[in-house]
């Protein structure tokens, strides 16, 4: 079976994409290191967007084999009704994400504390900056050059901290 | 049997089409036949949404939970949902799926 015809006939779980943020992270980092800055910012974004989707879907409850999928119209209509003014960028936008995560604890009642909700919007102000689905189409050049260190941090930061988001 | 030089290409379902025909069944349900809506959960409750219903065929799960999601946003009056906010989970199956996963409604 051909990678295409896997993904095509085996809609992506919760567990799938757990794998998938922690696979992600060192194949971006290790490009970081090999001086391939633009493709390791590239992928090192989908991490962040990953531990956020994830976090959110967990903290409602999804479990390992669960369908993504099904989750992603649900949060779209919670962000029209919520902060209309934050596009989902096709469900890309991490800053989309944030807040989505945000609403739903808080919905719940139980909000992040406040220092590091404030920590993790600055962190994903940063990384949205630097970051775009749409990057893949624009040569090394654009890159700035304080691009991979803020996003090596940002990243690593979040990264570590995937378990407290979704609890 | 005749030969024939032309395909007709089976065109995918329109969007706008199912929103309303998932509207109509929503606020004036058939006693039989599809889709089918199955509402799990809900008063403060995460709810969960299927919609069983063999049109969905061409759609991917993303577009299929948006439409069903663009017909709970415009719920009114009884028909409405008590918290959209609340929706966690908006899937759309075909009776094939449905039973691959033994989902049936109750």
């Amino acid at each position: 079976m051909t990678l295409r015809d896997y993904i095509e006939t085996h809609p992506e779980t919760m567990q799938d994409m757990e794998l998938a943020s922690t696979d992600r992270l060192w194949e971006g980092i290790e490009l970081l290191v090999a001086g391939r800055q633009s493709a390791g910012a590239y992928l090192l974004g989908y991490v962040v967007e990953m531990v956020l989707k994830n976090a959110c879907f967990l903290f409602d409850g999804a479990r390992p084999a669960d369908e993504i999928r099904p989750r992603l119209g649900p949060c779209r209509s919670l962000g029209k009704q919520c902060f209309p003014a934050i596009g989902c960028e096709n469900y890309h936008s991490l800053v989309f994400w944030y807040h989505v995560l945000l609403r739903k604890r808080y919905i719940a009642g139980r909000p992040l504390p406040s220092r590091m909700a404030r920590e993790l919007g600055r962190r994903i102000a940063r990384i949205h900056s630097m970051w775009t689905v749409d990057m893949r189409y624009y040569p090394d050049r654009q890159i700035h050059p304080d691009t991979p260190g803020h996003i090596y941090d940002d990243v690593f930061w979040i990264y570590d901290r995937r378990g407290q988001l979704g609890r | 049997m005749p030969i024939r030089n032309r395909l007709n290409r089976t065109l995918p379902p329109n969007s706008s089409e199912l929103i309303r025909m998932l509207m109509e069944e929503w606020t004036k349900p058939k006693n039989e036949g599809q889709p089918v809506i199955v509402l799990e959960g809900g008063k403060e409750q995460p709810q969960h949404i299927y919609v069983i219903w063999d049109q969905w065929q061409g759609l991917d799960q993303t577009q299929r939970s948006e439409i069903i999601m663009d017909v709970v946003e415009h719920l009114s009056g009884p028909h409405a949902l008590a918290d959209i906010s609340l929706v966690t989970v908006a899937m759309g199956l075909t009776t094939e799926e449905a039973k691959r996963l033994g989902i049936e409604a109750a």
